[in-house]
């Protein structure tokens, strides 16, 4: 038995796993993917992320400190009994503080400022696009494809044109490198700016970019989306939805900080996903919605 | 031509490891295309459309890793195949689980680790690298700063506790140094005294600045004993040249320093007073170069001007080796003499539309010093910049260039969100492409930067805009595409491989930044006169 300290947990994940404790079978659970600062595992259908209290919340997090050893196997028993949490070989100890994290902002009390959007937008232009390297035909072909849909969808978004707005975001669906590629990392993005800026069609705008990207995007990515689509993002989001929303004159500073520490969130990943943002806010001003 | 893809199930990468596994295997002789990417319908299609997809590689689901290659032959595709397998592996190699010893996480632990280390190399987020920094110089630490965004006021601090501890602060914002031969941040392969002949002490505020003087010494044999930067903003009113008078003072009183070698744009003028103080006490031959800079002060000092970074290494690398300076400088007199003839061959190119300078730099001093020898030649108030001589030279925008145009593509703005030019040049080399397409455009010049941590091949990341630009062109037009590397032959890139990649190319490679600088300056000059 590894025993690790389990500082937090998101709502829906807890949820999931209290679920899957409620059976006294074995559940699917494996080890997806191992990195510095996460294990992903796939619980079911879904992801849950084991990350070191460095990454923060997010809406499939678990927060534990250190990361425990390799979970071998493709079923485990969990469950919940004295303050811990049991997943196979893995004793993820409550801390005294732990917490269940709720992914989902109050959107209506974060609803950006124009004056903050601007920063927003300011600092957007700052980073542009990602640069990849150049130099072979399939990263330029990925790099002209990125932009000409993110475009359409753009264009597809203001016509509110439900059939056009998936199949632009299918296009876009796992294009790029990475874990995430870009093109998700974009429209999750996307989907939170609707959120954030109150589009009237918000609900079926997101579950129509959503359903454009199922089995086209990796586990990971499509995690993100599923989030995303439902008004769920990482704790680093929170606080730029704050600053967004900040009257005061240190907005600025803040919008900066926020968005910095998002754009620093995987190697192009952040980068993207504030590009994606940035568009949705464009396309929410155009309809009237409040930003 | 042969296509060869392998799908690795469960392997998971961030984009900036698959660019570069990507990068890499472009990089291999005999390899047209690569791309190592997730299996999605989205990428698959990428793979088709770049006829780069197998069967193999169009059964991959979206959680698979592809790579996938089209070379000259089967043995050059297997090798790129087997060649970004290991690219993966070393990159893989660190996340392994935990049973691997822990990698400190605070100056505490990492002194724990290693009990004898004197130096702190410094590489957080600007927010939190002054506390880091302060740290390290209670622990007794030397302190190499290379993260930005450190406020003026805790660098003032940081410096001042430095000094009281004896103690050199190197940033924040330190591209470069050189220190008991250890490579720090972007520095070069260069020699060092002893066991090589020479002994130059570098104190620099500029980073390329530094790393242009020493792969310059490290050419003509020259070693240097140590190379301190300063950080851009030593030098400022505020900072008051803290570190550039302590570096000045531990090399004259360092025995194996014979020369010393001061670099930097013109320091403010009470600093450069007090930093000249230090000058004049010591009784070593000290050459400074404040780029643009008064000769008079230094002179009064007992300090040898020079106008160039050029200059400035070959007297320094002079000095110390027992020359005289004279014969190395008459060398570079007989260069700039040809110049004009070069220029006179090459105008001869270029149709009567062609009449603008158009320079795509990766290092801020060397864009500095072609804006100081541009408009010396062409006349002051000619060329604009993002990073100007004068404040009514600020181009309007960055991205758009005004008639003879400059830009430090090394500045913030390019820099946010993107890796630094000298180690992903995709931005430059995009720029490279829309200037030459610029009907008004005669030149375009790029610095290639060699060395630790940058690109592994520059040259030929540069070469590929070079074509793709003439392939725009069409033969329209000539453009002259001109460049300078910065590096030595035992860089990681080897800089007469560099060289020779570029002039393959026919891209005019010049010794220097001046001389390319200088030959721009005739060509534009007699287009002019």
């Amino acid at each position: 038995m590894h025993r690790v300290q389990l500082h937090s947990a998101s709502h829906p994940t807890y949820d999931l796993l209290l679920a899957a404790g409620a059976s006294p079978e074995e559940s699917p659970v494996r080890e997806l993917a191992r990195f510095n600062r996460a294990v992903n595992l796939v619980v079911g259908e879904d992801i849950v992320a084991l990350v070191t209290p460095s990454l923060g919340n997010g809406p499939f997090h678990l927060i534990v400190d250190p990361l425990p050893p390799p979970l071998i196997g493709d079923l485990h028993r969990v469950r919940l009994e004295a303050g811990c949490l049991h997943i196979g070989s893995w004793a993820l100890d409550l801390a005294p503080s732990f917490t269940v994290w709720d992914p989902r902002p109050r959107w209506d009390l974060l609803r950006p400022r124009k004056s903050s959007r601007r920063h927003l937008l300011s600092a957007n232009r700052a980073i542009g696009r990602p640069q990849w390297a150049a130099g072979s035909a399939s990263q330029h072909s990925t790099q002209r494809r990125l932009a000409h849909h993110s475009r359409e969808l753009s264009e597809d978004i203001l016509s509110q044109d439900l059939a056009a707005v998936r199949a632009a975001a299918s296009a876009l669906s796992g294009l790029g490198p990475g874990l995430t590629p870009a093109g998700d990392d974009f429209l999750a993005g996307l989907m939170l700016a609707l959120w954030a800026g109150d589009h009237p069609m918000r609900e079926s705008l997101c579950h129509a970019i959503w359903s454009g990207t199922c089995e086209r995007t990796t586990k990971l990515a499509g995690a993100y989306l599923a989030a995303a689509a439902q008004g769920g993002c990482d704790e680093k989001w929170h606080d730029l939805l704050r600053a967004l929303a900040t009257p005061t004159a240190q907005a600025r500073a803040a919008v900066r900080r926020a968005a910095g520490r998002i754009r620093d969130f995987g190697a192009t990943s952040g980068t993207d996903t504030l590009m994606g943002f940035a568009m949705g806010l464009d396309a929410c001003a155009a309809v009237g919605a409040r930003v | 031509m042969v296509i060869q893809t392998l799908v690795k199930a469960g392997q998971y990468y961030d984009s900036v490891t698959l660019l570069q596994a990507a990068q890499a295997l472009l990089a291999l002789d005999g390899v047209e295309d690569a791309a190592v990417v997730m299996g999605t319908p989205a990428n698959r299609g990428i793979l088709e459309n770049a006829d780069l997809l197998t069967e193999q590689a169009a059964a991959a689901s979206a959680d698979d890793l592809v790579i996938a290659v089209r070379a000259t032959s089967e043995e050059s595709a297997l090798g790129a195949i087997a060649h970004a397998e290991e690219v993966l592996s070393e990159r893989a190699a660190p996340e392994a689980g935990p049973s691997d010893a822990p990698r400190p996480r605070t100056i505490a632990a990492a002194t724990r680790q290693l009990e004898d280390a004197n130096l702190a190399l410094v590489s957080v987020a600007g927010q939190y690298a002054a506390d880091v920094a302060r740290e390290a110089l209670l622990r007794d630490l030397h302190v190499f700063l290379f993260s930005d965004n450190v406020s003026v006021e805790d660098e003032i601090e940081l410096k001042t506790m430095g000094r009281e501890r004896g103690l050199l602060v190197m940033g924040p914002d330190a591209g470069t140094a050189i220190v008991n031969g250890k490579a720090l941040g972007f520095a070069n392969a260069i020699l060092t005294t002893p066991p090589a002949e020479g002994g130059v002490g570098i104190v620099a505020a500029s980073g390329t600045g530094l790393q242009a003087v020493s792969t310059s010494l490290a050419q003509h044999g020259v070693g240097i004993t140590q190379a301190i930067g300063t950080g851009g903003r030593d030098l400022s009113a505020q900072v008051g040249g803290i570190m550039m008078v302590e570096a000045v003072k531990a090399l004259a009183a360092d025995p194996a320093t014979r020369v010393l070698l001061l670099v930097s744009k013109p320091p403010a003028p009470e600093v450069a007073e007090a930093v000249l103080e230090t000058v004049r006490a010591c009784d070593k031959p000290a050459v400074v170069c404040f780029l643009g800079g008064k000769k008079d002060p230094i002179e009064a000092a007992g300090g040898i001007p020079a106008t160039t970074l050029e200059r400035a290494a070959l007297i320094a690398g002079a000095l110390a080796t027992g020359r005289d300076p004279d014969d190395a400088l008459a060398a570079v007199r007989r260069r700039n003499r040809t110049l004009k003839n070069q220029a006179r061959e090459l105008r001869a190119k270029l149709n009567k539309n062609q009449r603008y300078y158009r320079g795509l730099f990766s290092g801020g001093t060397f864009c500095y010093e072609t804006q100081l020898i541009l408009a010396k030649m062409l006349g002051k108030g000619k060329v604009k910049s993002n990073a100007p001589l004068a404040k009514g030279l600020l181009l309007a925008s960055s991205n758009v260039s005004e008639g003879h145009t400059v830009v430090d593509l090394g500045e913030d703005e390019f820099t946010q969100g993107r890796l630094h030019p000298m180690i992903d040049p995709a931005l430059r080399n995009r720029r490279l492409v829309h200037e030459a397409r610029d009907p008004n455009t005669a030149i375009v010049y790029i610095d290639v930067v060699l060395g630790y941590g940058v690109h592994p091949n520059p040259a030929g990341a540069a070469v590929e805009a070079v074509y793709e630009a003439r392939d725009r062109l069409k033969k329209k037009r000539e453009v002259l595409f001109l460049a300078h590397v910065c590096g030595t032959n035992t860089d990681p890139q080897d800089a007469s491989r560099q060289v020779d990649i570029l002039r393959q190319a026919g891209v005019i490679v010049m010794d220097s930044n001046a001389a390319a600088a200088r030959l721009a300056g005739y060509i534009l000059k007699q287009r002019s006169a």
